[in-house]
């Protein structure tokens, strides 16, 4: 401690001195270590929780952040899934609360029901499949999809794409295609791809599904979107007095009882018209005369839909409406237009399925028959359960419930996967993306192999001989720093696209094969062994190649090591010339591929890739903490 | 840290760390920080800072650059007091400058403005930080990662160096009354002149040749921070004008090969040694 001087340390001016050293040290070593801090807790982050900065995520000690995190994955982060699944849901995946209690006799009824009934793979999706608001994250059923797939084909990619149609470029790449088949846009047409996922989804638990709730669409997504989530708005515009939303009733037949208002009137038949899915849909018997007058309108000739349809009607009467379940085909898609309403060219008439022959099937629907069969009554049921139901139309898919007990059941694993899933999408992302692992550990080593060999060989050459032009070389050799790097780079480029060095190894390595720095240093430090080792290792008959082993570099270990290390750190931080050279993904090293990985990911990826890219350098930090802080070079004046 | 009696393994320790991150990571875990809402790691800590916190921060700078100017000034080695002064000035209107706009409003009359002072000395930036897309603040953002990065190690090598400096120095210093100003500026410095004309210079350079790569990930080129190095990078990689690049690289070249030269005949002065053969 000598700048402060030994006498009077205690007076207070000196104490004072040594806080303010203090402060600002601390002060700097916040500054050093905040921005770790951050991205650790940011490797965690999924959308809900990528604006906030807490140096501890919250959901590893609040039950509420760690609900909401729970619920966007199990919606894949998908809000209008959410909406329409739960009854009372929030306005976003950061305002969920968890229910007060997650039980619920209706979820065995409900299990009951789905194994009896078994609803086609069209009613449900998977949750917890795809993240598209956290980019890049890899949720936990995309990961099993992934496995599946790969175990299925033994890892063959080109085989997942020739099987299943698809088109995939990398393992990383594939991805779930959004399922939202409550709305008419969605094809239920079985491609290879969606049979293979359809048979994959009925392997899954029950709570990793989320059946579509018609109902919910319809009054949280539907009429919601139309006319706010604002109550008296609704009421206003349908002349109505419901206190609040779970008053609006769902009808699943046309509304035509005088108790509707023409307006609710008017919201079923558009949303049964145009915006449900027609799975969803059926028609009674009153469409058929309809449908009939419809074809012969648009056909003329029976010959002519025979022959289109591939039918052989003898009579329009002996039509028949389309059996439910048709997904694609001309039949369905005159079918579709029908109930949309098609306008005859010629005449001008509207053809159009009759309100009163449409009618909506809904999973609520399905439960609540199976539950009336089970329990005959109302009462009986409340009186099995405990609960309150008033009206049967109370009683909807507890969806909720389960996914409340899945939470309760499953805190500590569901917070190991928010912290590690970035990780395993980084990882899955480097490590079956291209080769850039194996790339970089490869340049890595040649690229200190090389620096440990031409530039001690250069600088022993210097040192030992003493050539009259030493350091005229030397000089020379230094002068190469004084270049700027453009000067250097374009004519490298250049040269390695000529001898056609471009993408490989060579490209990567041969540019900074030699460092006049580091020739420089050690020079310096081999000029400083005593020359008697030499005089001696010769008098005992060593060979040129022995002495520059075994004394040599056997005494320089400590500058050895701070170019080695250099080299490493050059070699494995390079990404400008890397990505210049070589241009091919095949070639490229880590650096290029987190520089991709960057431009189409969120926060919580990026931070997480940031870690992972700090691994390799810390752990080297960690063990050659001392060959680092003690090779450190100062110059001193000779 | 060399003055420090308790401490020194765990600074050493942390100061080192933001090494562990290398180049273009440590640009991408900025350009995190950076995000320019209110909620950007960056932004929300900024926003937390009152008024009084820039003027307590430019007042603490001016300070200890005057007392260095005073030392100086009672050696007689007025020049640099003089502009030892300057930077204190300077950099006192600087950091007092981001606090302006909270407590002098524009348009506002001076006499409201001072009448108001006392409670707009709480007052926190009204808006966020568009880091790197405003002109202003793009090129500081784009020099601070580095900073951040080149600091913990550039203390370990000065750290070294201080290290390497003889106790005789100081008592000698000492014995002709020398305080703790006066030790740093006529002991420290000139030992450590070598290395910090080195560490200058390099940086200097370094920044002219160097800069294109973090600048390209950080803003690439927009916002006023197309440095000559990435205008040649994008001529020659981009538009293929090897020819004129080169050119302009050469030119790059010679303007700063004054520099160079007198880093070259440093380096042929002096001999490096590592720390470790010192202690």
């Amino acid at each position: 401690m000598p700048i402060l001087s030994a006498i009077g340390r205690r007076h207070w001016r000196t104490r004072a001195l040594i806080g303010i050293i203090y402060a600002t040290l601390l002060a700097g070593a916040i500054t050093m270590v905040y921005p770790f801090l951050l991205l650790l807790s940011g490797s965690a982050k999924s959308a809900v929780d990528a604006p906030y900065n807490h140096l501890i995520p919250r959901f590893l000690y609040d039950e509420t952040a760690l609900y909401q995190k729970m619920i966007e994955m199990v919606f894949n982060e998908n809000l209008a899934l959410l909406y329409s699944t739960y009854s009372d849901a929030p306005a976003s995946f950061g305002q969920a609360l968890h229910p007060a209690s997650g039980q619920n006799g209706l979820i065995s009824e409900w299990t009951d029901f789905l194994e009896k009934e078994a609803p086609g793979p069209f009613t449900y999706t998977l949750a917890s499949a795809r993240a598209p608001a956290s980019r890049g994250a890899q949720p936990i059923m995309l990961r099993a999809w992934k496995r599946h797939l790969a175990e299925k084909f033994t890892n063959d990619l080109a085989a997942v794409n020739r099987e299943l149609e698809t088109t995939d470029t990398s393992w990383y790449s594939i991805a779930l295609p959004p399922e939202d088949y409550l709305v008419r846009r969605s094809s239920l047409t079985e491609t290879p791809f969606l049979r293979e996922w359809n048979a994959f989804k009925a392997k899954q638990p029950l709570d990793q599904r989320i059946y579509f709730s018609v109902e919910g669409f319809y009054r949280n997504v539907f009429l919601k979107g139309r006319y706010t989530r604002d109550i008296a708005t609704y009421n206003k515009s349908h002349h109505t007095d419901y206190a609040s939303w779970d008053d609006v009733r769902f009808s699943p037949t046309y509304p035509s009882e005088a108790h509707w208002t023409d307006a609710e009137r008017e919201d079923w038949e558009s949303f049964a018209r145009v915006i449900l899915n027609h799975q969803w849909l059926r028609a009674t018997g009153d469409a058929l005369s309809d449908y009939i007058n419809y074809l012969e309108a648009k056909y003329s000739l029976l010959g002519t839909l025979n022959r289109v349809y591939k039918t052989n009607y003898t009579w329009w009467s002996e039509i028949e409406l389309p059996r439910p379940g048709l997904t694609e085909g001309l039949i369905f898609s005159d079918w579709d237009a029908f109930v949309q309403g098609w306008r005859d060219p010629a005449t001008g008439t509207l053809h159009q399925a009759p309100p009163e022959g449409l009618y909506i099937v809904s999973l609520e629907q399905q439960f609540r028959d199976f539950l009336t069969a089970r329990f005959d009554s109302l009462a009986k049921l409340n009186q099995r359960y405990g609960t309150s139901f008033a009206r049967w139309s109370d009683v909807t898919l507890p969806q909720q419930e389960i996914h409340y007990q899945r939470f309760l059941a499953q805190q500590s694993a569901l917070r190991k996967e928010f912290i590690t899933r970035n990780f395993v999408a980084v990882w899955d992302y480097l490590g079956r993306h291209g080769r850039g692992l194996l790339n970089t550990a490869i340049y890595c080593f040649l690229a200190v192999l090389a620096a440990l060999i031409v530039n001690p060989l250069a600088a022993y050459a210097l040192s030992r001989y003493r050539p009259p032009f030493s350091y005229k070389v030397l000089l020379f050799l230094m002068l190469t720093m004084a270049f700027p790097p453009m000067v250097t780079q374009i004519p490298i480029f250049l040269l390695l696209r000529k001898l056609e060095m471009l993408n490989t190894f060579w490209a990567l390595v041969l540019p900074g094969l030699a460092s006049g720095y580091a020739i420089f240093l050690l020079k310096g430090f081999f000029d400083s062994l005593p020359r008697e080792l030499y005089e001696s290792a010769e008098m005992d008959g060593a060979g040129e190649f022995r002495i520059f082993w075994t004394i040599t570099m056997s005494l320089s270990q400590p500058i050895l090591a701070v170019i080695a290390l250099n080299a490493f750190t050059l070699a494995y931080g390079n990404f400008m010339f890397a990505l210049l050279i070589c241009q091919d993904s095949r070639m490229w090293t880590l650096m290029p591929w987190l520089y991709q990985l960057q431009q189409y990911s969120g926060p919580g990826i990026m931070y997480a890739s940031i870690l992972i890219a700090a691994v390799p350098t810390l752990v080297i930090f960690a063990f050659c903490q001392n060959i680092i802080i003690r090779g450190i070079v100062v110059p001193v004046e000779k | 840290m060399q003055e420090v009696p308790r401490g020194k393994l765990l600074f050493r320790l942390i100061y080192y760390l933001p090494a562990v991150v290398t180049g273009i990571v440590t640009i991408l875990l900025w350009k995190q920080f950076y995000e320019p809402s209110e909620r950007g790691a960056l932004n929300a800590l900024l926003l937390r800072i009152p008024a009084i916190g820039y003027i307590v921060l430019a007042t603490l700078l001016f300070g200890i650059a005057m007392a260095f100017a005073r030392r100086l000034w009672s050696n007689d080695i007025k020049g640099v007091a003089i502009t030892c002064a300057l930077v204190g000035v300077i950099l006192f209107f600087t950091v007092a400058n981001i606090a302006r706009p909270l407590l002098f409003i524009a348009g506002e009359p001076l006499i409201e403005s001072l009448r108001h002072l006392l409670p707009r000395l709480l007052a926190t930036q009204p808006e966020p930080y568009r880091w790197l897309s405003d002109p202003q603040t793009a090129m500081l953002a784009c020099v601070i990662p580095m900073i951040w990065a080149g600091m913990g190690p550039g203390c370990l090598i000065y750290l070294a160096a201080l290290k390497g400096i003889a106790d005789e120095y100081y008592e000698a210093a000492e014995i002709d009354g020398a305080g703790f100003i006066d030790k740093i500026l006529f002991v420290i410095f000139p030992i450590l002149k070598p290395l910090i004309i080195i560490n200058f210079v390099g940086a200097f350079i370094g920044s002219w040749y160097g800069a294109e790569g973090n600048i390209l990930v950080m803003t690439g080129g927009a916002a006023n921070t197309e440095v000559a190095g990435l205008h040649i990078w994008f001529k020659a990689f981009t538009f293929l004008q090897f020819g004129p690049a080169t050119a302009m690289a050469w030119m790059l070249g010679f303007l700063l090969i004054g520099f160079t030269v007198h880093q070259l005949r440093i380096l042929a002065r002096v001999e490096f040694r590592t720390a470790g053969e010192e202690r």
